[in-house]
């Protein structure tokens, strides 16, 4: 069902949103009651969520309907979990933890490499940037990845500790290294202060619109 | 003097910040929007996709970002079904199951498409991105059988045409992500094995990481921000909420600027004073 915003609802979350702005003032007990309903209605949402979109329909399609009871050994595995609560059996809530990290390594190491490799491909590569038909070459396309050649090298020296920094070879580039990773990490910034203010345009827009209801 | 402007008190700062932010959402200033190269490339990719094809849009986010993300997805949504595209939308987080009903529901009602036909909401399913690996090779069983709302896959006569999630049934993955599990899962277990095209939107704070994956080819362009969104509404001739969010954004911005440039020159002064 869409959401629609009845002037009730509108009330509530004009109040959650001022209740959790109080908290710029300082911290407050009414900030941290919007809090702690905030996580009392995530938690709850959770686990209506995994009843409702997986467990259940699991059930009631895969297991009863389609006689999958294979199933029944995951689901067995992963209940092991809580015997650690039972002190003479607790050992055996390691099989389900090993088994869920060996997965979870194997994994990531089976599919990371193909992301990464294109990533470094792409770092080294050639610089040149020509034109479609291969006539010439793109000047401030080439100069853009040039820089980004030198930056990425120069950054990359500022993590280089195995000579000291005053080596001219490895501290001229630490040094430009130490700008280029600030200027990074000013874009960032830059980056995440416009995050910040995109959340409260979007509370505005839902005050102004909704609670007080002027068309904006 | 320059003292005294070095020991504002952050409530004042606040204060300002709320003024310069709400006034232009009131009264908008009516400032220039340009697009950018990322933005470009990935309305282009949506706009290339011909009627039938499938596009896979990617609801992996909460309330926390949708002033951000609402938008664009709104955008897409809509610029897909007008050219006659099937979409089916995923969420790899919880919340995003409420935020994807919403935009679907209400942009379907406005172009007319039919659920089932045109489009599929698949909901959330728990355990990501290992269900997500686990749809590329059998959707179905992954999904648990069902959508959203609880109908039975095989009563949708779209997800016919999607029993895998790989490049035979979908053309185009558009992903709208706020962090962990999001883009980098969808392009290391899916894009990159099933060889999918995928265009990404993300908050504007993740956009910085984001942005190697696009310079490399790996990301077919990219959504950033509240700024992102507002590019691909004026793209797709759809004003929205993000573009009459801009002109607070700017104003906003230069007020931060300008206090930056205060404090700093407050503390040159008072070191060398």
């Amino acid at each position: 069902m869409t959401w629609t915003w009845t002037p009730a609802a509108a009330w509530v979350g004009a109040i959650a949103t001022f209740a959790c702005l109080t908290y710029l003032w300082a911290e407050n007990p009414v900030f941290r009651a919007a809090e702690h309903i905030f996580v009392g209605l995530a938690s709850g949402f959770g686990i209506v969520g995994n009843w409702d979109q997986y467990i259940k329909p699991t059930i009631q399609t895969d297991i009863m309907k389609d006689g999958k009871f294979i199933y029944f050994i995951p689901i067995i595995i992963g209940l092991m979990i809580y015997l650690q609560y039972f002190p003479k059996v607790s050992w055996l809530a390691r099989y389900p933890m090993s088994f869920w990290v060996g997965y979870g390594v194997g994994y990531t190491l089976a599919f990371q490499p193909a992301v990464l490799i294109k990533q470094v491909v792409d770092s080294y590569g050639s610089k040149f940037a020509v034109t479609a038909k291969g006539g010439g070459i793109i000047f401030t396309q080439t100069l853009n990845n040039v820089l980004f050649w030198v930056f990425l090298l120069t950054a990359l020296s500022y993590f280089f500790f195995t000579v000291k920094r005053e080596n001219k070879l490895v501290g001229w580039p630490a040094w430009f290294g130490r700008w280029v990773i600030m200027v990074g990490l000013g874009a960032a910034f830059g980056n995440t202060v416009m995050a910040r203010i995109s959340l409260f345009i979007g509370r505005l827009q839902f005050l102004f619109t909704y609670w007080l209801q002027i068309k904006i | 003097m320059w003292d005294r402007l070095m020991s504002i008190d952050k409530r004042v700062i606040y204060l300002l910040v709320a003024i310069a932010i709400a006034v232009p959402l009131i009264k908008p200033l009516g400032l220039p929007l340009s697009t950018s190269t990322e933005s470009e490339t990935a309305f282009n990719a949506v706009d290339a996709l011909k009627p039938g094809d499938i596009l896979w849009i990617g609801a992996d986010y909460g309330p926390s970002s949708a002033p951000e993300l609402d938008p664009m997805a709104v955008a897409i949504f809509r610029h897909a079904l007008k050219k006659g595209v099937k979409v089916v939308v995923y969420a790899m987080w919880q919340d995003g199951v409420q935020m994807s009903k919403n935009w679907t529901e209400l942009v379907s009602k406005e172009v007319g498409a039919k659920e089932g036909t045109d489009w599929v909401n698949l909901g959330w399913k728990p355990n990501n991105p290992v269900t997500l690996r686990q749809m590329t090779d059998d959707l179905w069983t992954a999904a648990a059988g069902v959508d959203v709302n609880g109908t039975p896959l095989s009563n949708l006569p779209l997800m016919e045409r999607v029993k895998k999630l790989d490049a035979s049934s979908v053309t185009l993955i558009f992903d709208l992500s706020t962090g962990s599990p999001g883009t980098a899962d969808y392009l290391q277990y899916v894009s990159e094995p099933k060889k999918i095209p995928m265009s990404v939107g993300v908050t504007a704070v993740s956009a910085p990481g984001a942005m190697p994956y696009v310079k490399s080819g790996q990301y077919t362009g990219i959504l950033s921000g509240m700024r992102g969104a507002a590019e691909y509404e004026l793209l797709s001739k759809a004003p929205g909420s993000a573009i009459k969010g801009m002109d607070a954004q700017s104003l906003g911005h230069a007020l931060i600027i300008l206090l930056i440039i205060l404090g700093n020159i407050g503390y040159v002064l008072r070191k060398r004073a």
